[in-house]
C-alpha cells in the first residue's frame, strides 16, 4: 500500500506534471488521499446530464473531475487515448464494459461496481465503456487520461437491436 | 480704304437692297405719313404696290392702339433714339383685311434736306410668338406634370411611411407575442419535465415496459418543443438586433464531448456519433453560447436526418489562428433545388417535411456566424449526405 503523500489537488497536479516515473500515473493516484471537498471548486451539477469538469491539462495528460446526479449515466463511449484511470471521489458508479461492435451488435462484458478506494483502468483498443450513478446520492469521479481527450466516439447501446415503436405501444 | 462704289452704285446698291430686305421697311414723316415703303412690308400687310403710301402709319396699327400709338410716335419724332420698339410689349399689326398679327418694330431716325424721318423695321414675329406660346405650354403642362408626379411621390412616400410603421408596429406586436408565448409555453413545459423526470425515476425499475416508454415518448416532446420555442426566442432577439457576441476562453475539444453526451439521447438506434480534433491547440476565444448553439444544431441536424445505424463525424480543427468545425452525416441529403434556400426561415428542403422543425436551426445558425466573423459552407448529395463546414476565427477580435 502507498503511503499517502498527496493532500490536495494542488500537490495532486505537481506531482502529474512531474514524469510519471516507474510506477506510472496510477501510483500518483494511488499516493493520493485528498479530503472530496477539495475538489468542491470544480465540482459543477446540471440536472439534465452529468458535467465535464477540467482540474488540469498539459500536453501528456489531463485530469478532470466528472459529475453525476442520481441516474445520469455517460453515453457507450471509448476515446483512443492511450490510458485512462477512473476513480471515484465521492458516491459510486457502476462501470459497464463492452466488446466491440460486430455483426450482431454491442455486447456487454463485464458491469462494476467502483467506489472511492477503486481505480479502474482503460487502455486503448478495448475501452468501450460507460458510468452510471445508479445510487439516490450524487457522485463524482476523479478522471486521468494520458495524454488528453482528442476522441470521443459514442455508440448506440442499442446497436443491432430491433426496435418497434407503435404510438400506442 | 475708300469705297470702290461711287454714289450712283451706292444709291443702286441700297434700292435693291431696300426692295429685297427679308423685313419690311417703312419710313415716314413727321406726320406719321408713310414716305416708303419695301415690297415686304406690302406683303406683310397683304397691301397691293403702291395702296400704302401716303397712307399714315397708324393703317398698319390695330384700331384700339392707333391712338397710344400716335402719342409715342410723336413723342419719338420729337426725340428720336435708336431703339427697338416695343420690346417685352405684345406689339400687333393690322393687315389691310383687318386681321391682326405680332410685329416686332426696330426704329431709326435720319434727316434729309432739313426735314426728319423716321425709318421703322417690321417683322412678322407670329411663328416665333407660337413657339414661345407652345414652349410656354409646354412648360406649363411640364411644370404641371411634374407637381403631379411629386404629389403622387408625396401621397406614395406617406402611404409607404404609413406601411412601414403599421409594419413596425406589426413586427414588434408578433415579436411581443412570440416571446411571450414562448417564455409562457416554456414554464409549464419546464414543469411536465420536472414531473416526467419524477415518473421517470419512480417507474425506473418498474416491469411496466409500456409506462416507460410512454415517459421516453412525453420526454422526447418535451423537448422538441423547447427546442422550438427556443429558436423562437433566439431569432426574435436576434432580428431584434439584441444579441451581442461575449468572446471568452473556452475548450473546444470538452465543448464538443459535452455536446455529443448532451445529443446523444436524440440518437437513432445504431447511430454512432465519432469525434475528433485535430491540432495541438484546443482553446478557442469565441462565444461560448453562439459557438454552442451552432455545434448543437448541426449535429442536432446531423442526426436528425440520419438513418439508423449510420455515423456521424463531428471533426475539429485548430490550425494557423482557425477553428474549422466539420460535420458529416450519411443523411437523406439536400435536394439540389433547395440548396440555394437552405438558410433562409421557416425553409424546409423538399426531402424533410416529415421529420419535426422549423426552419429556423440553420438561419440561427449563419446569423450567430454572422456576429462572430464565421463563415458556414456546406456539401451535400442527395441520398448520400451532408458536410457542414464552419470557419471561425480562433480568437474573436470583437
Amino acid at each position: 500500500m502507498p503511503t499517502k503523500q498527496i493532500r490536495t489537488v494542488e500537490e495532486l497536479i505537481k506531482a502529474l506534471e512531474k514524469e510519471p516515473g516507474t510506477g506510472g500515473y496510477l501510483s500518483i493516484l494511488e499516493r493520493a488521499d485528498i479530503p472530496s471537498e477539495l475538489f468542491g471548486e470544480y465540482c459543477t451539477w446540471h440536472d439534465k446530464h452529468y458535467t465535464r469538469n477540467c482540474i488540469a491539462r498539459t500536453n501528456e495528460f489531463e485530469l478532470l473531475v466528472i459529475c453525476y446526479e442520481p441516474g445520469q449515466s455517460t453515453s457507450i463511449h471509448d476515446y483512443n487515448t492511450q490510458e485512462a484511470w477512473v476513480h471515484p471521489i465521492m458516491g459510486s458508479v457502476v462501470e459497464e464494459r463492452f466488446e466491440p461492435p460486430t455483426d450482431g451488435g454491442l455486447r456487454k462484458v463485464s458491469s462494476a461496481k467502483l467506489v472511492t478506494d477503486s481505480f479502474s483502468y482503460l487502455h486503448n483498443g478495448r475501452s468501450i465503456h460507460r458510468y452510471i450513478n445508479n445510487t439516490e446520492e450524487r457522485a463524482a469521479t476523479l478522471n486521468l487520461y494520458a495524454r488528453p481527450l482528442i476522441k470521443w466516439k459514442v455508440y448506440d447501446e442499442r446497436s443491432g437491436e430491433p426496435r418497434i415503436d407503435t404510438p400506442d405501444g | 480704304m475708300p469705297s470702290r462704289f461711287d454714289t450712283d452704285q451706292l444709291s443702286r446698291i441700297g434700292s435693291l437692297l431696300f426692295a429685297s430686305a427679308a423685313e419690311g421697311l417703312v419710313v415716314v414723316d413727321g406726320t406719321g405719313m408713310i414716305c416708303l415703303k419695301n415690297p415686304r412690308l406690302d406683303h406683310l400687310f397683304g397691301y397691293a404696290a403702291e395702296e400704302l403710301l401716303g397712307q399714315r402709319i397708324e393703317t398698319l396699327i390695330p384700331m384700339n392702339r392707333r391712338e397710344n400709338h400716335e402719342r409715342q410716335r410723336q413723342g419719338y419724332h420729337a426725340d428720336p433714339v435708336q431703339r427697338s420698339m416695343g420690346s417685352g410689349l405684345d406689339l400687333m399689326g393690322q393687315r389691310k383685311d383687318g386681321s391682326h398679327f405680332p410685329v416686332e418694330v426696330s426704329l431709326n431716325h435720319f434727316e434729309m434736306d432739313g426735314e426728319r424721318f423716321v425709318m421703322g423695321l417690321v417683322s412678322d414675329v407670329t411663328k416665333r410668338r407660337q413657339a414661345e406660346r407652345d414652349l410656354l405650354a409646354t412648360n406649363a403642362s411640364l411644370e404641371e406634370r411634374v407637381q403631379k408626379r411629386t404629389l403622387e411621390l408625396l401621397t406614395t412616400q406617406e402611404e409607404l411611411h404609413q406601411a412601414l410603421e403599421a409594419e413596425k408596429e406589426l413586427n414588434a406586436l408578433k415579436s411581443r407575442f412570440v416571446s411571450m408565448a414562448s417564455h409562457e409555453f416554456r414554464t409549464p413545459l419546464s414543469t411536465i419535465m420536472s414531473s416526467v423526470d419524477l415518473i421517470g425515476r419512480y417507474t425506473e425499475n418498474s416491469p411496466e415496459e409500456r409506462t416507460h416508454k410512454h415517459v421516453e415518448r412525453i420526454r422526447a416532446k418535451v423537448r422538441e418543443l423547447t427546442g422550438m420555442l427556443n429558436d423562437f426566442l433566439s431569432l426574435d432577439k436576434l432580428e431584434q438586433g439584441s444579441v451581442s457576441c461575449n468572446p471568452a476562453e473556452l475548450d473546444v475539444v470538452h465543448m464538443s464531448i459535452e455536446l455529443i453526451e448532451e445529443l446523444r439521447s436524440l440518437a437513432k438506434p445504431g447511430q454512432e456519433i465519432e469525434y475528433d480534433h485535430i491540432g495541438n491547440e484546443r482553446i478557442v476565444f469565441q462565444d461560448r453560447a453562439m459557438l454552442h448553439n451552432v455545434l448543437s444544431n448541426l449535429l442536432g441536424n446531423a442526426i436528425k436526418y440520419s438513418p439508423e445505424n449510420k455515423r456521424i463525424d463531428l471533426t475539429t480543427v485548430i490550425d494557423a489562428g482557425t477553428l474549422t468545425i466539420q460535420v458529416k452525416d450519411s443523411g437523406i441529403g439536400i435536394p439540389l433545388e433547395d440548396q440555394q434556400h437552405l438558410f433562409e426561415r421557416f425553409f424546409r428542403a423538399g426531402n424533410a417535411f416529415t421529420v419535426q422543425g422549423t426552419g429556423l436551426g440553420l438561419n440561427i445558425v449563419r446569423k450567430y456566424l454572422d456576429l462572430m466573423g464565421g463563415l458556414i459552407t456546406f456539401v451535400s448529395t442527395p441520398g448520400e449526405g451532408t458536410t457542414f463546414t464552419v470557419t471561425i476565427a480562433q480568437r474573436n477580435s470583437a
